[in-house]
C-alpha cells in the first residue's frame, strides 16, 4: 500500500504551482513538507485529498487511483477523503456546533453511525487527546491549542488511513507547539499516515521521518530525517542555517 | 380625553385577530418558502437563479398597496378564471379532458380562495416578505466563510449534507436583520384595511368616521408598538440564545 504521484502538474491560471511532481511512500511515514513561503507545499498538501485538483498527472492512494486527464468523478474524491483527512491551518471548525456536534457531524451523516454510537467514538478520541472535559463547550470559547485539538479529533473520526497538517504550528506558542508534535507522534505510533506542511525546521525534526524539501513548485531534495544532518542541496543547507 | 382614549381602545381591539393572524400566517409561510429560495439561488443554475430574481425585483421594487389591489382585484379581469364555458376552455377540453378537469377543478378552487379578502392579504404580504427575506437569507448565505463549506467536503460530505451544516449557522447570523424584516409585515397589515379587512388599522378608520378625533390614531399607534415591542423583544431574546456559541461565556 504505497502513496504515490506521478508528474503532477498545477495551475492557478496561468501561474503554475506545481512542476513534474512525482513521489513514492509507503503507508506509515510521517512525511514532513518543508520549503519558504509560496514553494507550494499547502498546493502539494491539499492535492492529496483533491481539494485542489491537478492538471494532469496520476494519483495513487492506497487502492484509489486517479488520472488527471479527466475530471475525477464527485463519488471517487468522497470516497477518497474519507480515508485522507486534514486538519486545516485555521482549524475552519463549525463554531455554531459544540465539539461533540463537529466531532459527530460527518460520521453520522457520511458514514451513518448511529447518535450513539459516534458519541461513544468522539468520546473516546477526546479522552486520547485529553480534552474529554470540553466536549460540550463551542469552539469559539477554547484557546487555539484546544481548538487545534479538536480539528485533529475531527478528522481522526473518520478513521484516515492518511492525515494530513497545514502548518499546524503557525498560530500556536512553543509549548503548545511541542505537545502537537507529542500528539503527532503518538498517533504514528498508531500506524496512520501523516503529511506534514511546515516552516519551522526546529518542529519538524521533532516529527519527521521522510522529509520533502520544495522550492517554487519543485522538490529539492527528499530523504529520511537523516537529511536534516547531511542536507544534500545547497538551497536546503542554506534553508537549514536560517 | 383619557376615558375617550380607552372608549376607542376598546373598539380598536376587534381588529387584534386580523392582524395577528395575518402577521403570523405571513411571517412563517414567507420564512419557509425564502429558506427554500435562497438554497435553490446558491446552485449556479441560470433557469434557476433568473426566475427567482425576476420575483424579487418585482416583489421589492413595487409597493405591498400595488401588490395587494393587484392580488386582490387582478383575477377577476380575466374571463378564463371566471368562466368555464369559454372558447377556450371548450377547446382545451376537447383535446385532453382530464388534464383540463384537474385544471379547472384547480383553478376554481384558487378562484374562490382569492374571493376571500383575508387570503389574498395574506397572499400578498407572504409574497412581499418572502422576496425581502430571501435576500436576507441568500446573503447570510453568500457570507459564510469559505472554509465552512470547505471543511465539510474534506470530510466526504456532498452538497446537500454540508448544507444541513451550514445553513443554520447563516440563519443564526441573519437573525438580527431578519427581526426587521417581521415588523414590517406586521406594519404591513395595516395596509389590508383599504381591501375591506377590519383588522386594527380597518377600526381605526371606522371610528374616525364616526368621530373624526384624533386621539383614534394615538390609540392605533400604541397598539402597533405595543406589538411590535414585544416582538422586537421576543427576536432579541431569540438571538442572544441562537448566537451563544459567540458570546464570551
Amino acid at each position: 500500500m504505497n502513496i504515490e504521484l506521478n508528474h503532477i502538474n498545477c495551475f492557478y491560471g496561468s501561474h503554475q504551482a506545481l512542476y513534474d511532481i512525482s513521489i513514492t511512500y509507503p503507508l506509515g511515514e510521517t512525511i514532513v513538507l518543508l520549503g519558504p513561503s509560496g514553494a507550494g507545499k499547502s498546493s502539494l498538501l491539499k492535492v492529496f485529498n483533491l481539494l485542489e485538483i491537478p492538471t494532469s498527472g496520476e494519483m495513487t492512494i492506497a487502492d484509489l487511483h486517479f488520472d488527471f486527464q479527466q475530471k475525477p468523478s464527485e463519488k471517487l474524491v468522497s470516497i477518497l477523503r474519507r480515508d485522507v483527512g486534514i486538519v486545516f491551518q485555521n482549524y475552519n471548525l463549525w463554531p455554531h456546533l459544540t465539539v461533540l456536534d463537529n466531532l459527530i457531524e460527518a460520521p453520522c451523516q457520511v458514514l451513518r453511525l448511529s447518535k450513539s454510537e459516534a458519541s461513544d467514538k468522539a468520546y473516546k478520541i477526546l479522552q486520547r487527546l485529553k480534552i474529554a472535559n470540553m466536549a460540550n463547550r463551542y469552539p469559539l470559547h477554547l484557546s487555539g491549542g484546544q481548538q487545534q485539538r479538536v480539528a485533529i479529533a475531527r478528522a481522526l473520526m473518520m478513521e484516515p488511513k492518511i492525515l494530513l497538517f497545514d502548518e499546524p504550528t503557525a498560530a500556536l506558542d512553543p509549548e503548545i507547539t511541542s505537545q502537537v508534535a507529542e500528539i503527532i507522534n503518538e498517533l504514528s505510533n498508531t500506524g496512520i499516515t501523516q503529511i506534514i506542511v511546515t516552516h519551522e525546521v526546529d518542529f519538524a525534526k521533532k516529527v519527521a521521518s521522510q522529509v520533502i524539501y520544495m522550492e517554487k513548485g519543485k522538490i529539492i531534495e527528499q530523504g529520511d530525517k537523516t537529511c536534516f544532518i547531511h542536507p544534500l542541496s545547497k538551497q536546503f543547507q542554506a534553508y537549514l542555517s536560517h | 380625553m383619557s376615558d375617550k382614549f380607552f372608549y376607542y381602545l376598546s373598539h380598536l381591539i376587534n381588529g387584534l385577530p386580523i392582524t395577528i393572524s395575518l402577521s403570523l400566517a405571513g411571517i412563517l409561510s414567507a420564512c419557509i418558502i425564502s429558506i427554500g429560495l435562497s438554497i435553490l439561488l446558491i446552485s449556479k443554475r441560470w433557469y434557476i437563479i433568473h426566475p427567482i430574481r425576476i420575483f424579487i425585483t418585482v416583489f421589492t421594487g413595487t409597493p405591498l398597496l400595488v401588490q395587494l389591489f393587484l392580488i386582490y382585484y387582478g383575477p377577476a379581469q380575466f374571463q378564463v378564471t371566471r368562466e368555464s364555458s369559454s372558447l377556450l376552455w371548450q377547446v382545451f377540453y376537447y383535446y385532453n379532458p382530464t388534464q383540463c378537469y384537474i385544471l379547472r377543478e384547480f383553478l376554481h378552487y384558487l378562484w374562490q380562495l382569492l374571493s376571500y379578502p383575508w387570503f389574498c392579504a395574506y397572499l400578498a404580504l407572504t409574497l412581499n416578505s418572502a422576496a425581502y427575506t430571501t435576500l436576507i437569507f441568500h446573503g447570510a448565505l453568500k457570507a459564510v466563510p469559505q472554509g465552512h463549506w470547505q471543511a465539510c467536503s474534506a470530510l466526504g460530505m456532498n452538497r446537500t449534507q454540508s448544507l444541513k451544516v451550514i445553513l443554520p449557522y447563516a440563519l443564526k447570523r441573519a437573525l438580527s436583520s431578519y427581526s426587521n424584516e417581521v415588523i414590517f409585515v406586521v406594519k404591513g397589515t395595516a395596509l389590508t384595511s383599504t381591501i375591506t379587512l377590519m383588522d386594527v388599522m380597518g377600526y381605526n378608520q371606522f371610528l374616525n368616521g364616526q368621530y373624526y378625533d384624533f386621539t383614534i390614531f394615538i390609540a392605533t399607534g400604541c397598539i402597533y408598538i405595543l406589538i411590535n415591542g414585544l416582538l422586537s423583544i421576543i427576536m432579541r431574546l431569540l438571538e442572544k440564545k441562537a448566537l451563544a456559541f459567540e458570546n464570551n461565556q
